[in-house]
């Protein structure tokens, strides 16, 4: 056998890889179990993994002004940022905000967190979106949330494209602190185009600040479940509370 | 734009273990923040996707392992790397001045040796565990280690006779 420095783990320790393999999720279910198994029962592997997870990486941000190819050329979107809208078209939307149905498991909704869509008129005046309440291209919304624990808010898009947009925090924008209350106005707006469909509108609380790029994934995931569907979209296991609105954007009558 | 969106997701999961690797195999975190930025470039190219065999992280492990070593242009770095971490029967490794020489003498050992010895005296892998990362069979690990073993047990025995 190759001799070798004085090991730095111990024999039945996992190596880093297996350290890291754990922290991306990639391990099998079965190898996951033994490690963790073996973690709890060794507290300098633990000690190890600390240090792991205290490492900060260079934020996708950085990496991405840095390397301009990493960057997403801009979709069509269903809805625009306030900022820098010149132009309304002319359609009539409907949108329709209801509770999601029943929660299932992973969803700590009713009675945590709730969320108010507050719309701006293109023609003046301000009200909050009750059922089957027109909304016009050019209305500016805004989110308001209610909680009953303090965290981190995120508001996701699911859309029928499919697709999963972050409309908060905006990209490259910090994380979103919320408290324990009712009435706290969400930062940032947004304006509904002429685009018709229909699209969910998520609003997450997470203890930790969240990583908006892996809970799009996981959306993603809940929306390639329910056909692609927004309608049919179930919660979506974030491990955060969180509580929708279904929108449904109609053709102009 | 799919791998752009893609790059996005894996570099979230997976920025912190390459960022570490390249930070501990570099040492300087600069210099680590480069090395991360071009591993995901080379994810990129590949559609933003990343084999999962033998998992996404130890395909990630590899090409910044490689990619690192590569960086270490100046050979002296690459040497020192492995000279902290080795110990060979010739060649105590507390010793300064042992270092010194065996940084010496792995300079002139051939390069596709070093990653195999980085996983096995950097990082303390096994033989099993090595064998999945680089796709390789046990024995194959088992040949390349004593290859560089005895390359270093050489070169140590000619150096010993020059002086």
């Amino acid at each position: 056998m190759i001799p070798r420095p004085t090991p730095r783990r111990g024999l039945a320790c996992p190596s880093d890889l297996d350290l890291d393999e754990l922290l991306a999720r990639d391990l099998a279910e079965a190898n996951e179990a033994r490690l963790r198994g073996h973690l709890e029962g060794c507290a300098d592997c633990r000690a190890r993994l600390a240090a792991f997870t205290a490492v900060e990486p260079p934020g996708w941000e950085e990496i991405s002004a840095r390397q301009p190819s990493f960057s997403r050329p801009a979709r069509p979107r269903r809805w625009l940022p306030a900022l820098g809208v010149a132009t309304a078209a002319l359609a009539a939307l409907v949108l329709v905000a209801r509770p999601r149905p029943t929660p299932g498991p992973g969803a700590r909704t009713k009675g945590t967190l709730a969320l108010t869509v507050i719309v701006k008129r293109a023609t003046g005046g301000v009200e909050t979106l009750t059922d089957g309440a027109p909304l016009r291209a050019g209305d500016e919304i805004r989110f308001s949330a209610a909680s009953a624990k303090p965290g981190y808010a995120v508001v996701l898009g699911l859309d029928a494209a499919p697709a999963v947009t972050v409309y908060l925090p905006a990209s490259g924008a910090t994380p979103v602190a919320v408290a324990a209350g009712s009435g706290q106005v969400l930062p940032g707006s947004i304006v509904a185009d002429a685009t018709p469909g229909t699209e969910r509108l998520v609003l997450l609380r997470c203890d930790a600040q969240p990583e908006a790029p892996l809970l799009r994934e996981t959306a993603a995931r809940a929306l390639a479940a329910a056909g692609g569907r927004p309608e049919r979209v179930g919660p979506l296991g974030t491990g955060c509370d969180e509580t929708s609105v279904l929108v449904h954007k109609a053709p102009p009558r | 734009m799919a791998a752009q969106r893609n790059l996005e997701v894996v570099y979230a999961r997976h920025s912190r273990s390459v960022y570490r690797r390249a930070l501990r195999l570099l040492g300087d975190a600069e210099a680590a923040r480069d090395a991360t930025q071009e591993v995901f470039v080379r994810v990129l190219r590949a559609g933003g996707e990343v084999p999962v065999e033998p998992t996404p992280t130890a395909w990630l492990y590899r090409v910044t392992t490689n990619l690192c070593l590569n960086r270490l242009r100046d050979r002296n770095r690459q040497e020192a790397l492995l000279a902290a971490n080795y110990v060979g029967a010739d060649i105590a490794p507390a010793a300064a001045e042992a270092r010194a020489a065996l940084r010496q003498l792995l300079a002139r050992i051939p390069e596709d040796l070093h990653e195999v010895a980085v996983y096995f005296f950097v990082d303390e892998l096994t033989y099993d565990e090595i064998a999945p990362l680089l796709q390789v069979s046990r024995r194959t690990v088992s040949n390349r280690l004593a290859a560089f073993r005895t390359l270093v047990a050489e070169l140590s025995s000619e150096r010993r006779s020059a002086s």
